[in-house]
């Protein structure tokens, strides 16, 4: 007999229908899977075979074809042994068939092999997209079942083993989902670090919090122990609160990497991904054979932190030109391209110099200067050219300052920062913008207008300080953003002259 | 000390000498450089723009020796008497041990010339001969004021009125007479701020004024930095930034390695 079951599988961030068909009729005792299944589903087979066997159910000795359709997706993963075990359990007739039950469910789980129903990755966008197509009903692992009730309105079956979705099948069993005592949104997102902890830098909260109102990517410059690390592990921290859909868009991302837990059903933090510099390219964007997620999506909506940037392959670097601009990352497979988001923020850290003292006041610098010129440049011109501000980062003596100096808290510098992002978004409803730092030439000319006075003060500057001319645009571009924090309409003498500052190296004294 | 009205003389040799002399040219103030060669022979060969800019610009070039003559290391020594000889004062940056510069300095002594060594650390080599001139009873000065305060008939002009200098070179207002601004430069610069006020490049305000003071003051020839400026003056940072942005346009600071400030 023909049976038909459904499930849904993942391309990307997108879920795709999937009808199980199986088909059980007389002949040489086989098993087969057809309809472009990967190394994975073809894995299945043993292990819907042993499960069914130890639900105490005899496996027939009949020829089996399992078709997966359309055939024109690729399917991979384990979520499909619990449709094909139900696919087999139907056709051959051990569970009653109700048409309505089985035309409004999708199954979803893995199999162990005696029969438990194991925790699968992705469900939040598997949820999504039953919901979109009018399911009603989803039967998935116990382990699942609260991050697949964030989506409301689909009945949740959680189910924690083979022998128990048989007889709820057969109307032996019945189970019930609490949904209701589960409250989504805590509010508040609670992170486990804050900018208090860091003592003086004043001057380097300060470009930060710029940063983190326009989303401009960041180089942080200083000797070893100043506290780069530290500070940029603050930043999501400060960043704009996110909302439902946000959060929503980051937790998709981490469900499929399998980062969720019915302990931790929605990310409601920022994320800051911090790859060491020896990471290859397809681990930093993505890709590969079966295609994996990249850091850069990892840390969508958050912060990427390359710590040691001129340590990273060049290469590696070099990969990361697309990502930053289109803030999206496309895979392409032999029959279909599948895009990942990766809106993030860049932070990267360095040395002033080879040896790391380079103007430091506790030691001194060893290099030559041909040698700090060749450290500099290994940071290519086209990454220099994704990054708006520069800010030098001097070691403080954190213990004299500790108890006198009040520390201001993430809390209250991310209110700053919102009220800022908030008239950002404003202004840029029409451009599918959302901060000064995707401005491009054309709007940069609309929005960061200078009157005559402000004109003539770039031009002294750059003459004065000797400014390279790829410094023009962000320092307009982080100009706007120092007068959105001002609640300025207009960039005034004292925003460019700020902005002006974030410009290390661009400046004479790197250059030699 | 351009900008004090101070005309410099030096010996236009690479290094400290060059810089010294372009420093004023950029300024436009008064320089006079002594050769160690014949006019028509100059040396180093790489400084005959240098010798073309010094005079299209009313600077002064003086050689003692015929126009052919060649520089001679005995030559070099000699014209350090003659540097010394036509200056009131002279500033030693740098002397390593037993150095040409440490011969000036002696032919200064000689000639009763006041010396002033900026202090270096022990140890480091190239203030070996100037910590000897400190031993000696050299003047010890961080800022150009404090060169300034050593003549009793000159008096230190401040920021406020070298401002007003530096912006009439921004912005076409009629030049002020320079005879007329030592007579009765109080009057003439209270006029010119009224005539500036609706005119000026950079908005300045009261309080800021205050401000660029404040932090001026702090701002030594070891380098300082912003967070440093903000402990000790209470300004907020982005005013700072400001501060130090005219500050730094205007030629008075220098921003270094590392994010640090130092004096001009
Ligand atoms: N301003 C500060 N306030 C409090 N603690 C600080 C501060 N700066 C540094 N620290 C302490 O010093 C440690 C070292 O800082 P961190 O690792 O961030 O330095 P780094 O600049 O990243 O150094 P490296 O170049 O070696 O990576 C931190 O873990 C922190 O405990
Ligand atoms: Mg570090």
């Amino acid at each position: 007999m023909l049976s038909n079951v459904k499930s849904i599988t993942l391309l990307g961030l997108k879920g795709h229908l999937i009808s199980i068909q199986v088909d059980i009729s007389r002949g040489m005792p086989t098993f087969e899977i057809v309809g472009l299944p990967g190394t994975s589903i073809k894995e299945a087979k043993e292990r819907v075979k042993i499960a069914i066997k130890n639900a105490g159910i005899e496996f027939l000795s009949r020829k089996i074809v399992v078709n997966l359709s359309p055939a024109n997706i690729r399917k991979e993963g384990s979520s499909f042994d619990l449709p094909i075990a139900v696919g087999i359990l139907l056709a051959s007739e051990k569970v009653k068939y109700v048409k309505e039950l089985f035309n409004e469910s999708i199954f979803v789980g893995e199999l162990s092999l005696d029969g438990t129903i194991e925790k699968i990755n992705g469900i939040l966008p598997i949820c999504i997209e039953a919901k979109r197509l009018g399911i009603k009903n989803i039967f998935l692992p116990v382990q699942n079942a609260k991050e697949a009730s964030i989506v409301k309105g689909l009945n949740i079956i959680p189910i924690n083993n083979l022998k128990e979705i048989i007889d709820f099948l057969n109307g032996n069993l019945e189970i019930k989902f609490e949904n209701n005592n589960f409250n989504m949104l805590k509010g508040e997102p609670t992170y486990d670090v804050d900018f208090s902890e860091v003592k003086g830098q004043e001057n380097v909260k300060r470009a930060l919090e710029i940063a983190a109102a326009g989303g401009h990517n960041c180089l942080l410059i200083g000797s070893p122990g100043s506290g780069k690390t530290m500070l940029a592990k603050r930043i999501p921290t400060i960043l704009p609160d996110m909302n439902l859909e946000e959060i929503l868009e980051v937790t998709k991302i981490y469900s499929i990497v399998g980062l969720t837990s019915n302990e931790q059903p929605l990310i409601e933090t920022r994320p800051f991904r911090s790859p060491h510099h020896t990471i290859t390219s397809t681990s930093l964007v993505g890709g590969g054979k079966s295609p994996k997620l990249g850091e850069v999506s990892l840390a969508h909506l958050g912060v990427l932190f390359l710590d040691e940037l001129t340590e990273f392959n060049k290469n590696t670097l070099e990969v990361l030109r697309g990502p930053l601009e289109d803030r999206k990352i496309t895979i392409s497979r032999i029959n279909s391209a599948i895009s990942y988001p990766c809106n993030f923020m860049l932070i990267a850290s360095m040395n002033p110099c080879p040896c790391g003292y380079y103007g430091s006041k506790e030691k001194a610098c060893t290099c030559t200067e041909e040698q700090i010129r060749k450290y500099i440049n290994k940071i290519s011109g086209p990454m220099l050219d994704r990054i708006d501000i520069h800010i030098e980062v001097n070691s403080v003596n954190y213990d004299n300052l500790s108890s006198k100096v009040e520390t201001e808290k993430s809390i209250d510098i991310r209110k700053r920062v919102n009220t800022a992002r908030k008239k950002q978004l404003e202004r840029y409803k029409k451009y599918k913008i959302y901060s000064n730092s995707e401005l491009n030439s054309t709007q940069l000319e609309l929005f960061c207008k200078l009157d005559e006075k402000c004109k003539r003060i770039l031009e002294i500057a750059f003459e004065k300080l000797a400014l390279s001319s790829r410094a023009y645009s962000r320092i307009l571009k982080v100009a706007r953003t120092i007068a959105d924090l001002a609640n300025s309409d207009n960039i005034k003498q004292e925003h460019l002259a700020e902005a002006i500052q974030y410009r290390s190296l661009d400046r004479k004294y790197w250059k030699h | 000390m351009v900008k004090q009205g101070i005309t410099i003389v030096s010996g236009m040799a690479i290094g400290i000498d060059s810089i010294a002399h372009k420093a004023v040219l950029e300024e436009h103030g008064n320089t006079i450089a002594v050769l160690p060669c014949g006019l028509e022979n100059i040396y180093p060969e790489e400084n005959k723009k240098l010798f073309q800019d010094i005079i299209n610009n009313n600077g002064l070039v003086l050689s003692e020796y015929p126009p052919k003559k060649q520089a001679t290391s005995k030559k070099f020594l000699e014209r350090n008497r003659i540097v010394s000889g036509l200056s009131i004062g002279v500033l030693i940056v740098e002397a390593m041990h037993r150095s040409g510069t440490s011969v000036t300095a002696r032919y200064a002594i000689e000639q009763k010339r006041k010396v002033f060594v900026p202090p270096h650390e022990i140890g480091d080599k190239n203030g070996v001969g100037t910590n000897k001139l400190l031993k000696q009873g050299a003047i010890i000065v961080t800022k150009t004021k404090d060169i300034i305060d050593n003549f009793k008939f000159l008096k230190y002009k401040d920021m406020e009125e070298i401002k007003l200098n530096c912006e009439k070179k921004f912005k076409n207002i009629s030049p002020i007479d320079k005879k007329q601004t030592q007579k009765d430069s109080k009057i003439l610069i209270n006029k010119k701020i009224e005539v500036l006020k609706n005119k000026r490049k950079l908005q300045i305000n009261s309080k800021e004024t205050n401000d660029l003071h404040k932090i001026y003051e702090l701002i030594e020839n070891t380098a300082i930095t912003i967070d440093e400026i903000q402990e000790k003056t209470n300004i907020n940072i982005s005013k700072i930034n400001n501060c130090l942005f005219i500050l730094e346009i205007e030629g008075y600071i220098k921003k270094v390695a590392g994010g640090g400030y130092i004096c001009n």
